[in-house]
């Protein structure tokens, strides 16, 4: 019974680990990017900009009281004198060129340690391989190419920007509404994805037996699948991409009032993608139709926590 | 897999037939758990602490001499761990089988170990993984009647996943029934 005894004891000193131990906050930076192509020689998406200043607004609202910084670059286009929009260029500022891109996300880079966080969302867009389409640096607003194909030099990749990322000493969680967003949640190491039809039993062992690391880098939240288009409302006098809409109420947002009226007690990567698989106003199902759009978030086994009250 | 599923299926319903008079059992068992995992990757702390309980059916369990062997299908869920930082490790739920072994030191003690693996399914997000799992422990009788025995266990399982280790110090009870015959030995 001396053993029995001891078992308690054991128990409670193994409790006793490094999570009740206090850390220092860390700072937390979002860079937020949408593009409404008005002026480009592309389909406008009016959301877009709603999308990225809105969530702007709400996440330094709900960091209010943190070291919080937060920087937009958006595209919203310009009127001419005859009331048509136009491109206002590369050059103004703000735009989200490639460029000013990859400086802005270089400059945070380096600015930021271990134990901080970067948020980059993105409204735009997206290629069939996800690659997401950037402002013209030029006048034009060209994005295709004479011969009809679309300018590659305004393409920011999967591969490119992980590449980029990959020395980011934070934490990175980036969220995606664009067509093919899903190509950036890319398979890690030790789980698989189950939202397609799959063999479960065999991929996962055969996941098991591989020698692909798990890398806790960068976080992934896309609004739809790899080979599926993200949409938003056809018409309306303030709208949002459907994606990046329920993913404002989950953070608590009120479009009307501009502001957050909902203080969640917690939210995390998992949690806001419950809610939005729960509250997007768009079927999450394809068996019915080409209707719908299925959001995807990183696996792995950690989840990543941006408000716990 | 669906092979695999009817073999068991098989062997559950014919090997009882063929068990020597008075050493096949039934068993549920259930046991709670905190749950320590080591990560292998870089984290920020060295262990991460959540909580869990498991509840394992041997559908397939012999008892001979000192000697006791069973084949039991297990459920175990984990919830996500206390948050540090910007992390927190996901909860997930897992549905497995386990080989188990015991060997009775004494009238009242009993030694025992399990070999298993399961699937395992992390909670709201739609991705799973599989693992194995080790356990070995001890078990006390507390009651035991001609038909059943309830026994306290105290196994340490541990939870080989790929990208983490971790440990399970348990407590719970585990109940035998005995449809041709009763009791421990």
């Amino acid at each position: 019974m001396k053993h029995v005894r001891l078992f308690p004891l054991l128990l409670a000193a193994l409790l006793l680990s490094c999570e009740l131990l206090p850390i220092d906050e860390g700072t937390i930076v979002h860079v937020g990017i949408g593009l409404s192509y008005r002026g480009c020689d592309v389909q406008v998406l009016p959301a877009t900009i709603n999308d990225a200043v809105e969530v702007s607004l709400a996440l330094a609202q709900l960091f209010a009281g943190r070291a919080f910084s937060g920087e937009l670059l958006i595209q919203t286009g310009a009127l001419d004198d005859d009331g048509l929009w136009m491109y206002e260029g590369g050059s103004s500022d703000g735009v989200p060129t490639k460029e000013r891109i990859l400086e802005r996300l270089g400059h945070w880079m380096s600015a930021l340690h271990v134990g901080d966080l970067l948020i980059i969302t993105y409204s735009g867009h997206g290629m069939e391989d996800g690659s997401l389409v950037l402002a013209p640096p030029g006048e034009e607003g060209s994005i295709f190419l004479e011969g009809g194909s679309i300018d590659g030099s305004l393409l920011l990749g999967t591969d490119e920007l992980f590449t980029l990322l990959a020395p980011c000493k934070a934490s990175v969680l980036l969220i995606l509404d664009s067509c093919y967003s899903g190509n950036f949640v890319q398979e890690e190491g030790s789980s698989i994805s189950v939202v397609e039809r799959r063999d479960i039993f065999g991929d996962a062992y055969r996941r098991f037996f591989t020698n692909a690391p798990y890398n806790r880098r960068v976080f992934v939240l896309s609004a739809t699948s790899s080979d599926h288009t993200s949409s938003e409302p056809l018409g309306g006098d303030h709208t949002h991409g459907y994606f990046t809409g329920a993913l404002l109420e989950a953070l608590g947002w009120e479009c009307t009032q501009q502001a957050l009226v909902l203080k969640r007690l917690f939210i995390s990567s998992d949690w806001l993608y419950q809610y939005i698989l729960c509250h997007q106003r768009i079927p999450t199902d394809g068996r019915f139709g080409l209707w719908y759009q299925h959001p995807q978030i990183s696996g792995g086994p950690l989840d990543l926590v941006l408000v716990s009250r | 897999m669906k092979r695999v599923v009817l073999v068991i299926i098989l062997a559950c319903i014919l090997s009882p037939l063929t068990a020597q008079a008075g050493g096949q059992y039934y068993s549920l068992s259930a046991s709670f758990f905190p749950y320590l995992s080591i990560p292998h990757y870089q984290d920020d702390i060295p262990m991460r602490t959540a909580a869990g309980g498991e509840v394992s059916i041997g559908v397939l369990g012999f008892q001979k001499s000192h000697y006791d062997f069973s084949l039991e299908f297990r459920y175990r869920g984990t919830t996500a761990s206390i948050t540090h930082g910007f992390y927190r490790a996901r909860g997930f739920d897992s549905v497995g089988a386990d080989l188990r072994f015991a060997y009775q030191l004494r009238e009242k003690l009993a030694l025992f170990t399990t070999v298993g693996t399961e699937i395992n399914f992390y909670r709201n997000v739609d991705s799973a993984f599989a693992s194995f799992t080790t356990s070995f422990g001890v078990e006390l009788l507390l009651i035991q009647s001609p038909i059943y025995t309830l026994d306290l266990i105290f196994p340490l399982t541990i939870h080989l996943r790929k990208e983490i280790t971790a440990l399970q110090p348990s407590v719970g009870l585990r109940y035998r029934i005995f449809p041709t015959w009763g009791g421990r030995q």
